[in-house]
């Protein structure tokens, strides 16, 4: 089996992204073997009130809510928030959140927003991050130059113990990306201790199985022994990256033995998800 | 039209993403997956920007052939002063001593000192590096001091390789940027380009984290300008979007490290089974071909066999 924990359908609106229909994800499911997919909606983003874009969602996957698990975009910062978060559990059936700080521009660590953690924990839905959504260096003058950090996530973690917190386009790494600066070991070893107490869950669209990395990407192996081998989940970040990438991540980690690969394929998803 | 089980099942060929459409509805039972890392070891490939230096040379070959990548083109890009450029190249040539049946050189120069860059690109040439690269941002590959470099590279039909940045914050004034104000850009490439027609550029990494729409269609009528698929960027639509705009026969396979998503990017792109082996390998091995630059075929290995 397999789930992908990033997946989204929508317009992005600086630049045309092929296969970005529910429809379209499903093909592609299909062709490479994706049993369960978790998927959000782009617009939501973007739209002040976000509810809209979860009401579209939920037309979206219901022909397909076997293979589809929607997540909400809810923004703590605009009115209504938490009857949208309700309804958005209860009348359109999502299954968790996705929360987008530096798009509508709040902080994780804002009274608002870790209430809104707490909030969607008490429905049972786990909450999920993204550091970024594209790489800033090719962003739309139109677009935001602002990245989350994992040290952000962990204080969330921290405020939040009993929250189930996913972090998308994960870069494991206390190294902002795109910089070069070595990064600092004991830091790096304080917020994995943090982070490996927490319950969080690491997509591995930057994750390495091969053993050599390049500037935007961490080795698979060093980061499963220091966070344990139930932090990663595969994700694919359809449709803004191609679909074959994520895949060869994990089939080329040698590193890893079949019962980890099989925890990454979709065991701690399901855990995650309380499938 | 007709569509074999092969590209129905990878999604090359026109048609194949309509057939799958017509075939089976959303929530039929799935075919068989595909097997990607098989996929992915059934095409020869030559990466053809890649670096030493950055971990050890053994893990690095091994990475590739996790891969099934058979021939590494790589560069240490360091050294501004010509005692540390040469101390990269010989790094290069240490490693390709190493691995000789795996590896390819290129000499990283600064041009700023012309007189031992040349020395030194002759220097490189003569111990079979294929020409320079990954040539980086010390000096704008339009400035007049890469001239008599970029002549010699035509003499000799050597592929010049240089590093290439598309960041909003070097298109347009006025946004941040982390690249160094000397860093070239595609428009320095479509110049360039323009002025010296009969020698071959390759601009660095279309995925370099730049706007890569830019960057095609700013070489779009270049045709001596080809583009390395490197970077850690793997978006979806840019390898299509790049065979479109500048026709596969300007694109050269290349991981600039990112060894899965060097892969990935070519096998999800709906590409004809010709039109990935040109990219992975044929375009590249055939631009060494006509080199006269490089390793000579007596001394191991060849170019690109």
């Amino acid at each position: 089996m397999r789930i992908d924990i990033h997946a989204y359908a929508g317009h992005w609106p600086f630049r045309k992204l092929p296969g970005n229909t529910c429809e379209a994800l499903l093909q592609r499911m299909n062709r490479y073997g994706v049993d369960l997919s978790v998927v959000g909606n782009i617009h939501g983003i973007f739209y002040k009130n976000t509810q809209a874009a979860n009401e579209e969602l939920a037309e979206w996957v219901r022909p397909h809510g076997a293979r589809l698990l929607p997540f909400a975009v809810i923004n703590p910062s605009y009115a209504g928030w938490r009857y949208d978060l309700d309804a958005s559990r209860k009348k359109l059936g999502m299954k968790g959140v996705r929360l987008y700080p530096q798009y509508h521009d709040y902080k994780p660590g804002d009274a608002v927003c870790i209430e809104c953690v707490r909030a969607a924990g008490d429905l049972g839905m786990p909450v999920a991050f993204s550091l970024r959504l594209i790489d800033d260096r090719q962003r739309s003058w139109l677009d935001i130059d602002k990245e989350l950090s994992l040290e952000e996530i962990a204080a969330v973690a921290e405020a939040v113990p009993r929250a189930r917190i996913i972090v998308l386009h994960a870069m494991i790494s206390t190294r902002p990306f795109n910089r070069q600066a070595a990064d600092d070991e004991k830091k790096q070893q304080q917020l994995a201790e943090v982070l490996r107490k927490s319950n969080v869950l690491f997509d591995t669209i930057y994750a390495s199985g091969c053993g050599v990395t390049g500037p935007n990407a961490y080795d698979l192996r060093a980061a499963i022994e220091r966070y344990g081998p139930d932090k990663f989940a595969f994700g694919t970040a359809s449709p803004f990256r191609e679909y074959v990438s994520p895949f060869l991540r994990l089939e080329v980690a040698k590193e890893a033995d079949a019962a980890t690969k099989e925890m990454m394929r979709s065991g701690n998803a399901r855990r995650f998800l309380q499938l | 039209m007709r569509v074999s089980r092969r590209e129905l099942l990878t999604g090359t060929g026109a048609a194949a993403g309509v057939a799958l459409q017509q075939a089976r509805p959303q929530s039929a039972p799935k075919a068989p997956p595909l097997d990607l890392l098989k996929e992915a070891l059934r095409y020869k490939k030559i990466d053809c920007h890649c670096h030493v230096g950055f971990s050890e040379t053994k893990k690095l070959v091994e990475a590739a052939d996790r891969l099934g990548i058979q021939k590494l083109v790589v560069s240490i890009p360091r050294g501004a002063k010509p005692e540390e450029f040469r101390a990269s190249n010989d790094g290069v040539l240490k490693a390709v001593r190493e691995y000789p049946h795996r590896l390819l050189g290129q000499c990283f120069l600064n041009p700023a000192f012309q007189k031992e860059a040349i020395e030194e690109l002759m220097r490189c040439v003569g111990e079979g590096m294929v020409g320079p690269g990954e040539l980086y941002d010390q000096v704008k590959i339009g400035d007049p001091l890469y001239y008599p470099i970029i002549e010699k590279c035509i003499e000799l039909k050597a592929p010049i390789l240089m590093h290439t940045r598309a960041d909003l914050g070097l298109l347009r004034k006025g946004y941040r940027t982390a690249a160094l104000p000397n860093t070239s850009i595609p428009d320095d490439f479509a110049a360039i380009g323009r002025r010296y027609p009969e020698a071959i550029f390759i601009e660095g990494h279309i995925g370099g984290g730049g706007d890569w729409e830019w960057m095609c269609k700013t070489i779009r009528d270049v045709p001596n300008v080809y583009l390395d698929t490197s970077g850690s960027v793997s978006d979806d639509g840019m390898i299509d979007f790049a065979v479109r705009t500048l026709g596969v026969e300007r694109l050269l396979f290349a991981t600039d490290l990112n060894f899965e998503s060097g892969v990935g990017k070519i096998l999800a792109a709906k590409l004809t089974e010709q039109q990935r082996r040109a990219i992975f390998y044929d375009n590249y091995a055939g631009i060494l071909e006509r080199s006269r630059a490089g390793r000579p075929r007596s001394q191991g290995g060849g170019h690109a066999n």
